[in-house]
């Protein structure tokens, strides 16, 4: 008996002891990781299909060539090209991009109120697209680190329960 | 290194019973080494796990949250724009801001055991023919 037996021995048993513990809880573990990826997916996308929708209504209306709609079609474009994936280019990509879109959209909102002319009262705006939003999505306010598992009482910067 | 120890007890020992103490020796350097390995395959592989449920559950959660998004919103500015005149539109928004929530879109029951939707989502079945027939009284071009 040697020193590289031995060695041998011990790389052996905690290789034993890893596979064993890499199936521990291994469906559980998945599910739990996908539930959250699902709401955190679904919370991210909400305003950006919202927007879609709003711009297909207004689409309706505008004119042909008119500054307003060339504005739309900008934010169409931009809509376009975010990816649903969460890999980090296209998470730092989709930060970039809705800051453009929130950004636009309120000068396109804007524009349609002066448009519209201060008494026709109600136009939609950024606010009120975002509450919507909020209600239905829920508060996101940043991603949860994985190792803090604490409870939190709004519940939704945390996994939900299901 | 933790296995230091176990080595030295190996050789050192000069005992009668040379054999069992040797066995002892291997049965408890079999037990750390299991138990160390057991761990750290426990945490590794629950980081691991717990990354790809997620890596392929925000795309679908994306997926859903945009169409969830384009029907509200379609809503939302249809509402704003006659609301006033259409009562059925202002209630369908009404309803739909509540229906559509998170809570309710993502719930174990629409889901098969892999958390994977079978067909199309209820909330959405329900909710775009809905949407679209306000869309068309108003020739709003969609593509819900």
């Amino acid at each position: 008996m040697d020193t590289d037996y031995l060695l041998n021995l011990e790389q052996q048993f905690y290789q034993e002891g890893y596979e064993q513990g890499s199936g521990e809880k291994a469906r559980e573990n998945y599910i739990e990781g996908k539930q959250f990826g699902l709401q955190v997916g679904f919370q991210r996308f909400v305003i950006l299909g919202q927007i879609q929708g709003i711009l297909e209504v207004l689409k309706s209306s505008l004119v042909d060539g008119s500054n307003i709609l060339k504005n739309v079609e900008s934010i169409d474009r931009l809509l376009a090209e975010i990816e649903m994936s969460n890999d980090d280019a296209a998470v730092a990509e989709y930060e970039s991009r809705i800051v453009k879109v929130r950004n636009k959209l309120r000068n396109v909102l804007l524009s349609l109120h002066r448009q519209s002319g201060s008494a026709s009262g109600d136009s939609l705006t950024l606010e009120d697209v975002e509450e919507a939003c909020t209600k239905v999505a829920g508060q996101l306010k940043a991603y949860v680190d994985e190792g803090n598992e604490e409870e939190d009482v709004n519940g939704q910067d945390h996994a939900m329960e299901w | 290194m933790a296995s230091n120890n176990a080595l030295d007890d190996v050789w050192i020992s000069d005992s009668d019973s040379h054999d069992d103490k040797l066995s002892n020796d291997i049965n408890k350097l079999r037990e750390n080494h299991l138990k160390s390995g057991f761990l750290d395959g426990i945490t590794q592989a629950k980081e691991t796990n717990l990354q790809k449920g997620f890596d392929e559950g925000f795309p679908q959660g994306a997926l859903l949250g945009s169409q969830v998004g384009q029907l509200l919103g379609l809503l939302q500015c249809l509402d704003q724009k006659y609301g006033d005149q259409d009562e059925s539109l202002r209630q369908d928004f009404n309803t739909i801001q509540k229906e559509v929530r998170i809570n309710k879109v993502l719930t174990k029951g629409m889901f098969n055991e892999d958390l994977n939707l079978v067909g199309e989502h209820p909330l959405l079945a329900k909710w775009k023919p809905i949407v679209k027939s306000h869309c068309d009284k108003y020739s709003v071009h969609t593509s819900v």
